[in-house]
This record gives structure tokens, C-alpha cells and sequence, in this order.
């Protein structure tokens, strides 16, 4: 009697744990795009919400997420010769890079 | 007198080319240019794209823009249809363009 009550408690417990886990994956998935922005260091020129430090460098903010993921694979796939995203862009994964011009997209500008 | 007529002369082509000079120099049109060169066609007439694979314009610097289209022009950017656009455009269409667009 005693362990099956136990039992439960436990495993209350581990449910309430595994929710927990759940909203705080949750909460970080709201963040990724700005945490891979940082990550990948995107924010250095295109600064953090997407309005770049020099007239040099695109603005991405309000950007076309299709556009934005158009550009980072003819980066990352070498398209461009020269270009200095290239390197920027080559550690990128296709999810990498959906995340990030979705996250760019959808800062105001 | 011959001297002096060749002087005249001189004179009125350099006041010519001036003023020709002068006339090159006027401001683009920078709403008309972006319909003339078919730019409005996937940008839209004040830089919103009118699909989302193409890029708003709108917001974007003017400098930026300028470079890409030189880079366009000269080949360094690659891009199919883009590459075409930029070909025939002078110095001065693209700062127009550019300035046009951007902000």
C-alpha cells in the first residue's frame, strides 16, 4: 500500500518535472532566434534587432524571411566568391538558417 | 581677323559644352527611372516587394543599395536576373535608383 502510494507521488513528481522542462524549452524557443543571432554573430554588423551599425551592411529588419533564406544559402554554398558572409554563413544548417531570417523578419524596422 | 574668328569660335563650342556639361548633370528622376528600368515590376514602386523571394527595398540604406547594384553591374554579385537589370544602368541611374529606395 505504502509503495504504491509512493509510486504515484513519484511519479506526480516526474510529471510535474517533465512540464516543467516542457514551458522552459518553451520559453527558450521564443529566444532562439535572437540566441543563434548572437551565436553566430549576425548582431556584430546587423546588430541585434536587425538594424545594422553601417550604411555598408544591410538592414535585415522586416526583411522577407524567404529572401533572407535565399541569401544565406547562396553564402553559405559559395555562390558569391569574395563575399565576406561566406565564412559567416558556412557553419549555418538549413534549420540554423530558417530560424535566424524568420527571427530578422520579424523585427520591426 | 582669322585669328580672331578661330578664337570666337573656340569660345562658343567651350560656352557649348558647358552648358551641355551643365545639362548632364541635372538630377535623375529617380520615381520615373524605377518604372523606366522595371524595377516597380518585383520591388514595387516605393520598395515593397511584391513576393516575399524578393527583397523589400524600403528602409534599406541608400549606400547599401548603391553597392549592390555596382556589384550587380560588375558581376561580383551574382544573381540571374539582377545581373541583366544592372548591366545598361550609368553611374548616375544607380545613385539615383539608390537614393530613390533607400534612406
Amino acid at each position: 500500500m505504502l509503495k504504491r502510494v509512493l509510486g504515484r507521488r513519484i511519479l506526480s513528481g516526474l510529471c510535474l518535472l517533465f512540464g516543467a522542462a516542457l514551458t522552459s524549452t518553451t520559453t527558450f524557443a521564443a529566444d532562439e532566434g535572437a540566441d543563434l543571432a548572437w551565436k553566430y554573430h549576425c548582431t556584430t554588423c546587423h546588430g541585434v534587432t536587425g538594424k545594422s551599425n553601417t550604411q555598408r551592411y544591410p538592414n535585415l529588419a522586416g526583411q522577407n524571411s524567404i529572401y533572407l533564406v535565399s541569401r544565406l544559402k547562396y553564402f553559405r554554398d559559395g555562390v558569391e566568391p569574395g563575399n565576406q558572409m561566406n565564412a559567416q554563413a558556412a557553419p549555418l544548417s538549413d534549420e540554423t538558417i530558417e530560424i535566424l531570417a524568420e527571427y530578422f523578419s520579424r523585427q520591426s524596422n | 581677323m582669322k585669328t580672331t574668328l578661330m578664337i570666337s569660335k573656340w569660345i562658343a563650342l567651350s560656352l557649348v559644352m558647358t552648358f551641355a556639361a551643365c545639362g548632364g548633370e541635372a538630377p535623375l528622376d529617380g520615381a520615373a527611372l524605377v518604372v523606366e528600368k522595371g524595377c516597380v515590376a518585383c520591388h514595387g514602386e516605393k520598395g515593397g516587394a511584391i513576393a516575399p523571394i524578393y527583397p523589400n527595398l524600403n528602409g534599406q540604406y541608400e549606400t547599401y543599395l548603391r553597392l549592390q547594384l555596382v556589384a550587380y553591374k560588375s558581376g561580383k554579385r551574382v544573381n540571374a536576373v539582377m545581373n541583366g537589370m544592372a548591366a545598361s544602368l550609368s553611374d548616375e541611374e544607380i545613385t539615383a535608383l539608390a537614393a530613390h529606395y533607400g534612406k
